[in-house]
């Protein structure tokens, strides 16, 4: 391998791992905050790829669909908490089951909306001229979009970061992923904060929807793939923790780049390799505290 | 008649049809069973070519030789075991005289014992597999598209001698994307060509960038790939992007680049090199008349439209010519065999070792203005090899 193609790899690996972020930080600090796996979550990534298509169409501007999108998106999951998913968890609180089939049930309702709205055709989500072509990067050129793709996402996912870390809100978020119970009871509305994080994971996976989307295509399944890739960094980075999102999906965009490029026939498992391999070490991944769950 | 009721007139039938004295049956409307896929991932697809075979059966007005005819649709959702049981049901239960289907290579693998064991005329509009050509050949069965050899091999001497020495390949990891693959590396070292790297990505591959380094450091001259869908739309968007599309040129089976995904690749298509038995811009006057024929139905005209509309022709035109009598299968067989069919593509006949169909194969690039195939060469009646046929 070249310098060169060692670089764009790293690039690439950097610019998918980015995105993972914004898509599996929703996952995890819902699954933190209310135990529950959200498997609407590829379906609100597809709906917030779709939202953008239709903002930017009748808008005239990609740039409209980006700001559209995670915003509607937002609001969709939070509304999906506050009269679906909150009624159903006080009426069983002791069950997480029932959850757990809601937002698949959820996830095929929205697969089957999108299919009736917008087709089972393949569409597009045509990028602005002003991202076309390529920049120059030292030795290496890079694709304007992805590049715009990597610092978009990154901005985004760092904001979060201040949120979650640096803010009253954040504490808050934190202190009620680690153990609702106590938190509430030292006087944090968890229930706002409840619908608050859904809204926040649902328009990230909105953001990343559009700018994905436009790199590859748009149809009702597109999300499955990349929510399974977050799904798989969360465990790795410990399920219901923010930190352990980041770094575990900054870990799987490398761990596919370089797969691939090293170990072609066998990128697929390795994935699950590496997965298989940080479990066994630390069973409640890197970030996971062990004593909970 | 809507599909319910032609259940309730084929179970009637059905009850009766032992009672009955043979001319009475001989004058029951001919049955024809249309198995495609109407739902999930090839429902496009499967719509494409029904419509395609409406065309034809319009043409050939609604009966034949005074004997009327109906069609019954079924869905085999491009998955072979619902395939099998919905070939099952159009023959022991709707007993349909013929069968045309299917798309998928996997369906028609499953559904062919069936439909050859039952002696039931097949007519295949699309589906490529090159086992229906070979050790699964059948005297009943007829292809109207490709087979997966014929949508490979041929570019393998065209390649080298128009494109370069130097080639990558780069397709799905699945039945059709290797089986294309070894087809075309094969005829293309043949040729004298070096085939410097290959990579397979899954089936489903939304990201291709980290493919893309390994093919700028092999220094091909051109990369063959084969994808479909939306995997097809990922990979050319992606190629272009990279830079890739410049230096290194792109060629591939008619998939790659075909009319469902070419609107999602936009300009990201431009240049790449693709094969077809149809195109839609093919300048001749049965092509023009089926083009406009396509827009009145409310369709683009694409490669589905064509076979479907190929195998409504060969049926009917079978049919004229026996006056209505479906019964004499051999009979239907023999002048299928036979004919010369006007096809939008050109000439098509068939080959009387295999039932796989001998006609030209165009070599295409993506144009400007509106996004469309241009049609740069034609390899004149290309056949499927022998490979253990015994019809």
């Amino acid at each position: 391998m070249s310098l060169e193609a060692i670089l764009t790899q790293l690039l690439m690996g950097l610019t998918v791992g980015v995105n993972l972020v914004l898509v599996a930080t929703g996952l995890t600090l819902v699954f933190g905050m209310m135990g529950v796996i959200n498997f609407a979550h590829s379906a609100l990534f597809m709906l917030g790829a779709y939202a953008g298509l239709v903002a930017a169409t009748h808008l005239g501007s990609f740039w409209l669909g980006l700001v559209i999108a995670p915003p509607v998106i937002g609001l969709l999951g939070a509304g999906m908490e506050r009269w679906l998913l909150r009624p159903l968890r006080e009426r069983y609180p002791l069950s997480h089951l029932l959850p757990l089939l809601l937002t698949f049930g959820l996830s095929l309702f929205f697969e089957g909306s999108a299919k009736v709205i917008w087709g089972a055709d393949i569409v597009s989500l045509g990028k602005p001229a002003l991202l076309g072509g390529a920049v120059s990067l030292g030795r290496i050129t890079f694709p304007t979009y992805w590049l715009f793709a990597l610092v978009a996402a990154a901005v985004l996912a760092a904001a979060v970061w201040l949120v979650v870390e640096r803010t009253s809100l954040g504490l808050s978020i934190r202190a009620a992923t680690q153990d609702p119970m106590m938190a509430a009871v030292l006087g944090v509305n968890t229930q706002r904060l409840n619908t608050i994080v859904f809204a926040l994971g649902s328009g990230l996976a909105a953001a990343a929807g559009v700018i994905l989307g436009t790199m590859t295509s748009l149809s009702p399944q597109m999300g499955a793939g990349i929510v399974l890739d977050a799904f798989i960094a969360i465990v790795i980075g410990g399920l219901g923790s923010f930190t352990g999102a980041i770094v575990g999906s900054l870990l799987l965009g490398q761990v596919q780049s370089f797969g691939v490029a090293l170990l072609p026939a066998f990128h697929t498992p390795l994935i699950f390799l590496v997965m298989a391999v940080v479990l066994v070490l630390r069973p409640s991944g890197l970030f996971g505290s062990t004593d909970r769950r | 008649m809507n599909r319910r009721q032609f259940i309730t007139t084929a179970a009637a039938a059905g009850l009766g049809a032992g009672l009955l004295p043979r001319p009475l049956r001989a004058a029951e409307p001919i049955k024809i069973g249309v198995l495609l896929p109407f739902s999930k991932s090839f429902a496009v697809l499967g719509e494409n070519t029904f419509a395609g075979f409406m065309i034809g059966a319009k043409e050939a007005g609604p009966a034949i030789a005074g004997r009327s005819y109906v069609i019954i649709k079924e869905d085999d959702t491009a998955d072979p075991s619902v395939g099998v049981s919905k070939v099952r049901k159009l023959i022991e239960k709707d007993e349909v005289d013929v069968i045309v289907g299917t798309i998928h290579s996997g369906v028609a693998a499953a559904i062919r014992n069936h439909i050859v064991d039952a002696k039931k005329l097949w007519l295949n509009p699309i589906a490529t597999n090159d086992l229906l050509a070979e050790q699964g050949c059948s005297r009943y069965h007829f292809r109207f598209s490709n087979s997966a050899w014929q949508s490979a091999a041929p570019l393998g001497p065209w390649a080298k001698a128009k494109l370069g020495d130097r080639a990558y390949i780069c397709v799905f990891n699945f039945a059709f994307g290797q089986q294309s693959a070894a087809h075309f590396k094969k005829a293309f070292t043949e040729a004298g060509g070096t085939v410097v790297g290959e990579s397979f990505p899954p089936f489903n591959t939304t990201n291709y960038a980290p493919y893309f380094p390994a093919i700028k450091d092999a220094r091909p001259q051109f990369v063959f790939a084969n994808f479909a869908g939306s995997d097809a739309v990922a990979f050319v968007k992606q190629y272009a992007d990279f830079g890739l599309k410049g230096p290194i040129k792109v060629l591939g089976p008619s998939n790659l680049v075909s009319e469902d995904v070419l609107p999602a690749q936009g300009e990201a298509a431009l240049g790449i090199y693709s094969n077809s038995y149809y195109t839609p811009s093919y300048d001749i006057p049965k092509n023009r008349a089926f083009v406009k024929a396509c827009k009145e139905a409310g369709k683009e005209a694409d490669h589905f439209l064509c076979a479907g509309y190929d195998s409504a022709q060969a049926l009917f035109g079978a049919l004229r010519e026996t006056k209505g009598d479906v019964a004499n299968t051999e009979r239907l067989i023999q002048i299928i065999t036979d004919m010369k069919i006007d096809s939008p593509r050109g000439p098509l006949r068939f080959d009387p070792k295999n039932h796989n169909p001998i006609s030209d194969i165009q070599l295409r690039t993506v144009q400007a203005g509106p996004l469309r195939h241009v049609v740069i060469d034609v390899l004149k009646d290309v056949r499927h090899p022998d490979l253990g046929c015994v019809l």
